[in-house]
């Protein structure tokens, strides 16, 4: 079991978290302060497949925000790989992160709520577009996820809006596949799934390491985990516990 | 002040000079030597801007205004005891007020009179052009009712005189857009409106169509007086007028198949009816009596008149003709030509510390207000701090949102930069404004409503706030075409059925008037006609508020799908969270006039930092 | 010798311009001089000067019977036959302070310095009609001697009287009068040599409204008050006055001001209670009338109206409405000329109605074409 961080960033690392504090203030119960992160430290390297265990609240969810800066960071810093380099994300001008989001790095959380009165091909080929596609070849894509993601061609063109919370998932994770970028977050990525569609959903992120993706995901079920990570990091009150390949970590629980 | 009270009541030096001049002028003038001087001069001022009414002191002459006190006056102004004067009303020199203008001429100026064209020099006219060839030895004077061609479109002088002065006739172009969508053809009668020398809309006196074109290069000089409303305009010889039309609707003059004058027989003059049998007769009297006496050139007369420009209904327009669209998506359509720039800035629109204080004081208003005070009512002045030091800017591709309750500045900052209010302090600078280097607010109010027509558009809460309802959705789109400068007929009605199509009006509502439109789809015309030009700046004010929910939610899902597939930066003004989320990538948090909190729009929304911020995201999740 | 045209026109006119001058000059009735119509039709004569803009009442006296009684065809004769005159010279400012008032009335206040002079009405008087068989007996002697009150001469009565302080200068004391004024007293825009057009200054409006015809202000303040889109408040009238004023010019020679007669004018101050959220709600605005001769209903519409045009001039159409429309020549002579000949006009409008019928006739109604020929794009 390795619990040393390492101090210095691996020259393959696409993402670099370092010292990552996280706190909310609720102004409206008297300013009272939440501790949510507590100095995070985690590498995740071109093709690792890293998932984040641990009990609910711990903070996976939330370091997975932090990078995405849907949470802005207390301190701490967290770089990206970006193609022109290392780009630090915490400090990053709205607008470069807002650009440099769906384009460098991929988000999939079972709460993105598609946009209403628009058909699942076009929100995923909107997204394949973001990552550098024509828009033949972002079609193309858009379908082919859907396609392995099982979903009813006849849903293609339907609002996004009154498919179930299985389908909605389901093109989540295809916009989110579609054209990978280097770095993906997937929050809970199949937990609204049903066996079938969940198997398909696996596989098709288990085929993005071999794309060169780094995979950083929050999984509740450790069938997931067993199945598709390379290295699992265990996370309690806001810190990484421990971390290690699925069998250690497994065994330890165990 | 009477004269004869010196003489009477006071003989001093005064009544001296009045004596003086009595005995010097001239036993029976009916107009003042100065006057005339005075109205030389303003006819010399519209030689030189051909087509502007030059306003004048015009006097009360002995005939009523309406009577051709404007015409006498330019009259008298102009010709001299050498001259020989022509009078004629609907073309005819015996009709009574033709006779008794020309004898209250002949009688005070000691001028000759005649009713020969080929011998007068100065020809008076009440709605006719003499059917006879002018030449550069005739001054022809028109008499003008109403000078200002802008009246039926615009009833305020103050914005008729704007309108002239920016040479915005948008209004102008709508006004027939409209009459051939309705008409099927173009229906002015007479007075009809021309562009004089490309550059003033005119009104032609009113003469018929019929004699429209011999305005245009003419040898003759056209002096137009308008003497209840004090104005003086010209067309110098060899001067372009156009009549206005759209380049593929033909402009047509008057015309009875198989006409002709019951008494020469011409077909190739103006006819107005004569007798109760359907007849028809010259109304030029001279001309009439000349070809019966075969002493006229009716071929040189054949060659002038506008048979060119006889009515063609094939070469109309056709009432409603229906609009050719592709049926394709819309963002497969080719991509409008965008000025593209290198090595300018990266935002579309930058504002600098907008501010805007209503009421006295200006920037000393500013301390004691803001969240910190929990007001914006200044202490000193009592003045009302709406918005302070407010700065951003947007890229192309990019949304930002304003967001906070009502009350909190967000519209009054949208306002400032568009222009519908002056700001107080601050700075707003437009990439497509010379790069970016010039300062908007700084422009003088002609350029900056310019840049509403193709660099900057608003879409306001209220459809009616920036859309005409009399107008036909097609028509309120034709108003920003035109006024960038469209000029085809089909181009805009395809142009409007594209934009009518996309934003998902039905293109069987597109000829009928805004006002019945349910407020759905007012907005998304609005929208449409705001994203006629494709203007680089986009500004939202609270597009959404005050429709049905579920229609609101149509709209949103339009806008979203507009921006994202154009490159156009967008302001979003609104109170609504769901609004900012569903459009926006930043945005800007305000509260009593200030700034209180910015970043990305999920961030805001999932971690909010400002008390006020928190606030408002609790009361969108409820 | 070309061609020369009919002369019936010309004819008709001459045997118009006969009948009327047989029938008003040889009317079977004794005939009116100028001194009777200005002594028996005062008030008409004043009216006459008012909406000429030219003050001599031999002169309105002979428009007046000249037009028949046609007030505003006096008005239209006086007009133009000043147009036939030079301008010699321009009056220095009057001064209204110097008023020697015939009437004066202050309804705002019980006791305002100096008299509530009734002088020369008949407000109280019952409107009851009287139709004498013949002319009155001449006045006594003891009648003659209270008549003569208004006239200046009478020894009795004092500076104070002849020229009472203002009421508005009370308010003023009081510190009740929102001082519109900037300090800067620019030479007053003449209507008559530059046509005003809003947006103009007010000395425009104001001339504008002195040479009003007199019925269309009224109607126009009442409309105001009464009318769908008025937003004019009936003011509290501070003062009325009708007086003399003396008008003096400079001399050519020596050019010092030289007093060259008196006329009689009509002056009004409305007081207006301010109630907007950017005016001053602590205090009073005024508004001013002034006018020619003895025209009350007109100076007190006028005070109205200036002090709406100030208020609401320009966000509404009211500065436009008092520029344009109430000159009665100008509404006078454009209705007027709808008696004139329109047949070409007329025939071209015909003309359209029956090109849009054929049109019609012809099936136009539908979808001329499947596709439309390109339109030029000339952006």
């Amino acid at each position: 079991m390795n619990t040393n961080h390492p101090a210095s960033e691996p020259q393959d690392a696409v993402l670099s978290v370092r010292a990552l504090y996280k706190s909310f203030t609720l102004h409206s119960i008297d300013g009272r302060t939440v501790p949510s992160l507590h100095g995070v430290d985690l590498d995740v390297r071109t093709g690792e497949h890293v998932a984040l265990a641990g009990p609910s609240g711990a903070g996976k969810s939330s370091l997975l925000r932090c990078v995405h800066r849907t949470y802005l960071p207390d301190s701490g810093s967290v770089r990206l790989r970006t193609a022109a380099g290392p780009v630090e994300l915490t400090t990053l001008g709205d607008r470069a992160m807002a650009r440099l989001r769906g384009r460098e790095f991929g988000y999939v959380s079972q709460f993105l709520a598609a946009p209403p009165r628009t058909g699942p091909l076009e929100v995923v080929a909107a997204t394949a577009r973001r990552r550098g596609l024509d828009r033949a070849e972002a079609r193309q894509a858009a379908a082919a996820a859907l396609h392995r993601l099982n979903l009813d061609e006849t849903l293609w063109d339907v609002d996004c809006g009154v498919l179930s919370g299985g389908e909605r998932q389901r093109v989540n994770l295809a916009a989110g596949t579609v054209q990978p970028p280097r770095l993906l977050l997937l929050d809970e990525p199949v937990s609204a799934l049903d066996p079938a569609n969940r198997e398909a959903a696996l596989e098709l992120i288990d085929s993005l390491a071999g794309q060169g993706v780094a995979v950083l995901a929050v999984f509740h079920d450790m069938d997931a985990i067993r199945q598709l990570a390379s290295r699992v990091v265990f996370v309690r009150d806001g810190r990484i516990a421990r971390q290690g390949t699925p069998a250690q970590m497994l065994e330890a629980a165990a | 002040m009477s004269t004869t009270t010196y003489d009477t009541a006071q003989p001093s030096g005064i009544g001296a000079l009045v004596a003086e001049a009595d005995a010097g002028s001239p036993p029976a003038g009916i107009l003042d030597e100065d006057a005339k001087r005075e109205i030389r001069r303003a006819c010399l001022a519209a030689v030189c801007v051909p087509g502007y009414q030059v306003p004048f002191g015009s006097r009360e002459m002995p005939v009523a205004r309406g009577w051709g006190s404007g015409g006498l006056q330019v009259t008298l102004g102009v010709i001299g005891a050498d001259d020989t004067v022509k009078v004629i009303d609907q073309g005819d020199d015996a009709g009574v007020n033709a006779t008794n203008l020309r004898r209250m001429i002949a009688r005070t100026t000691g001028c000759g009179e005649s009713a020969d064209t080929r011998e007068a020099t100065v020809v008076q006219t009440r709605h006719r052009v003499p059917e006879e060839a002018l030449t550069d030895r005739h001054v022809l004077v028109y008499q003008v009712p109403v000078p200002e061609p802008l009246r039926g479109v615009q009833k305020s002088v103050a914005e008729c005189a704007r309108m002239h002065a920016e040479g915005d006739y948008s209004a102008m172009w709508v006004s027939l857009y409209e009459d051939i969508v309705r008409n099927g053809m173009i229906t002015a009668s007479t007075g009809y409106p021309v562009l004089v020398g490309g550059r003033y809309v005119m009104a032609t006196s009113p003469i018929p169509r019929w004699d429209v074109p011999r305005l245009h290069r003419a040898e003759q000089l056209n002096l137009f007086g308008a003497g209840r409303e004090k104005r003086i305009y010209a067309v110098p010889p060899h001067t372009e007028v156009r009549p206005l039309t759209f380049d593929d609707v033909p402009f047509e003059v008057e015309h009875e198949p198989g006409g002709r004058c019951k008494f020469c027989g011409s077909d190739d003059v103006y006819l107005v009816n004569a007798g109760t049998e359907g007849a028809f007769a010259c109304s030029d009297t001279e001309w009439c009596a000349r070809v019966q006496a075969a002493d006229a050139d009716t071929a040189a007369h054949r060659e002038r008149a506008p048979l060119a420009l006889l009515p063609d209904p094939a070469a109309r327009a056709g009432r409603r003709a229906a609009p050719l669209v592709r049926k394709t998506p819309a963002d497969d359509a080719p991509a409008p030509a965008r000025r593209t720039r290198t090595g300018g800035p990266e935002w579309a629109l930058r504002v600098d510390g907008i501010g805007k204080v209503h009421g006295a004081g200006g920037a000393s208003a500013v301390p004691g207000t803001g969240p910190e005070h929990g007001t914006a009512i200044s202490p000193s002045t009592g003045a009302v701090v709406a918005a302070w030091d407010v700065s951003f800017d947007v890229a192309p591709g990019e949304a930002l949102g304003l967001i906070g309750e009502s009350g909190s500045g967000k519209s009054t900052v949208l306002r400032c930069v568009i222009g519908d209010e002056p700001a107080t302090a601050g700075q707003v600078h437009l990439a497509s404004v010379d790069d970016g280097a010039s300062e908007v607010l700084a422009l003088p109010p002609a350029v900056r409503r310019r840049l509403r027509i193709d660099s900057m558009a608003v879409v306001y809460q209220d459809p009616a706030a920036g859309l005409d309802l009399r107008v036909s959705a097609g028509g309120n789109i034709a108003e920003r075409l035109t006024a960038a400068g469209w000029r085809g007929y089909h181009a805009i009605r395809r142009r409007a059925a594209e934009l009518l199509d996309r934003v998902e009006v039905p293109l069987s509502r597109m000829d009928d008037p805004v006002h019945t439109f349910s407020g759905g789809m007012r907005q998304r015309v609005q929208i449409a006609k705001a994203l006629a030009t494709e203007p680089p700046v986009l500004l939202l004010d609270e597009p959404t508020t005050g429709l049905d929910a579920s229609v609101a939610a149509g709209v949103l899902d339009l806008l979203r799908s507009l921006l994202s597939e154009r490159d156009v930066a967008a302001v979003v003004v609104s109170h609504d969270f769901s609004v900012i989320e569903a459009l926006t990538d930043r945005t800007l948090v305000m509260q009593t006039g200030r700034v209180v909190e910015q970043g990305l729009t999920d961030q805001l929304f999932h971690d909010p930092h400002h008390p006020y911020t928190q606030r408002l995201v609790a009361a969108a999740r409820r | 010798m070309g061609y020369s045209g009919a002369r019936g026109g010309l004819e008709a006119i001459l045997a118009a311009e006969d009948l009327v001058r047989r029938k008003r000059d040889h009317a079977p009735a004794p005939w009116a001089s100028t001194e009777q119509i200005t002594a028996r039709f005062r008030l008409a004569v004043d009216r006459v000067m008012g909406e000429a803009g030219l003050y001599d009442e031999p002169t309105a006296a002979a428009a007046f019977r000249q037009a028949e009684g046609d007030t505003l065809e006096a008005s239209h004769l006086l007009r133009a036959q000043r147009s036939t005159l030079p301008r010699l010279a321009v009056s220095e400012a009057v001064d209204p302070g110097e008023m020697t008032v015939l009437r004066r009335i202050v309804p705002a206040f019980r006791e305002p310095d100096g008299p509530q002079l009734l002088g020369r009405t008949s407000d109280y008087t019952g409107r009851l009609l009287e139709r004498p068989e013949g002319p009155p007996e001449p006045p006594t002697e003891e009648s003659a001697r209270t008549e003569v009150t208004e006239v200046t001469e009478v020894p009795e009565r004092t500076e104070e009287q002849r020229s009472p302080r203002r009421f508005l200068d009370l308010l003023r004391k009081l510190d009740l009068v929102s001082e519109g004024r900037t300090g800067d007293d620019p030479e007053p825009h003449d209507i008559t040599r530059k046509p005003a057009r809003p947006p103009a200054d007010r000395s425009a409006v104001l001339a504008a409204m002195a040479r009003a015809e007199s019925g269309a202000l009224v109607a126009l303040w009442y409309r105001s008050v009464l009318g769908p889109d008025g937003d004019v408040h009936e003011i509290t009238l501070g003062e009325l006055r009708h007086g003399r004023l003396p008008l003096r010019v400079r001399h050519p020679h020596t050019g010092n001001p030289v007093t060259v007669g008196e006329f009689r004018v009509t002056e009004a101050e409305a007081i207006e209670d301010l109630d907007g959220a950017d005016e001053d709600r602590t205090r009073f605005d005024i508004g001013y009338g002034l006018c020619f001769g003895h025209n009350e209903r007109k100076a007190i519409a006028m005070a109205n109206l200036d002090i709406a045009n100030r208020r609401f001039g320009r966000s509404g159409p009211l500065e436009q409405l008092l520029l344009l429309t109430v000159d009665g020549l100008d509404s006078g002579g454009f209705l007027e000329h709808l008696k004139l000949p329109h047949y070409v006009t007329f025939r071209s409008m015909v003309e359209r109605k029956q090109a849009m019928r054929a049109a019609a006739e012809a099936g136009e109604d539908l979808p001329a074409r499947a596709a439309e020929p390109t339109g030029k794009d000339c952006r």
